[in-house]
């Protein structure tokens, strides 16, 4: 499986991972072998993290950045950097679930953590 | 903006010593910056990178609530904890 060049769009399948490659063919689970390179700022949706699931998608975008990516979402403080897309879009996921519960574990938090927290209770399906 | 000279483990080292960061380890480490026992900034650093991309260095900046300057000043030295917490307290 060549995920190099792949955008990762999560929208819809439940029958597996859909992969999308620029000028390649969509196939479920595994991508075919794409000569071009990825375009500099590509947006997509998460709709799951690791291990739950999203009542709400969430907008994110990826990046070139040195000779890796960087994954980011648009509504939260949260990164995630890969040598690939798929790693960094990994990293992001897991970092918004850790985010995510470490929340959960505390009131101490300032207003705009507050914020974050509210929100994320309301689009994260436990 | 000086990405280029610092690599992820002087961040987690200036964090950890300035900032009194604790990081959890994962993907990538995180931790919380408190003050007076409330959660201010949380900070994502990846692991492993001798030097950091500026994007990434820019974000963590911005995690941390300064900008790449500011930034710069607390890896270098001249930041130090007490002008960190006033730069973060005006900005909440």
């Amino acid at each position: 499986m060549i995920l190099k060049n792949a955008f990762v769009d999560e929208s819809v399948d439940p029958r597996g991972k859909i992969f999308q490659v620029p000028k390649g063919r969509l196939i479920r689970g595994r991508v075919t072998t794409s000569s071009s390179p990825i375009k500099p700022f590509e947006r997509f949706r998460i709709r799951r993290l690791k291990s739950r699931d999203l009542k709400e998608p969430l907008e994110a975008v990826v990046e070139r950045d040195g000779t890796g990516y960087i994954a980011r979402i648009l509504d939260l403080p949260s990164y995630g950097y890969g040598e690939d897309i798929v790693e960094a879009v990994d990293v992001l996921k897991e970092d918004i679930e850790s985010l995510y519960e470490e929340l959960l574990e505390s009131d101490n938090l300032s207003q705009e953590w507050k914020r974050i927290k509210l929100f994320l209770l309301s689009i994260v399906s436990d | 903006m000086k990405n280029a000279q610092f690599a992820t483990h002087d961040v987690l080292h200036c964090c950890e010593k300035k900032l009194d960061i604790k990081f959890r380890q994962g993907k990538h480490y995180s931790g919380w910056f408190i003050h007076n026992d409330v959660k201010i900034a949380r900070i994502t650093v990846p692991k492993g990178r001798k030097s950091i991309p500026p994007k990434t260095y820019k974000t963590m900046a911005k995690q941390l609530k300064l900008n790449t300057q500011q930034f710069d000043e607390l890896l270098e030295c001249p930041l130090g904890r007490e002008e960190y917490i006033e730069i973060v307290t005006k900005s909440i």
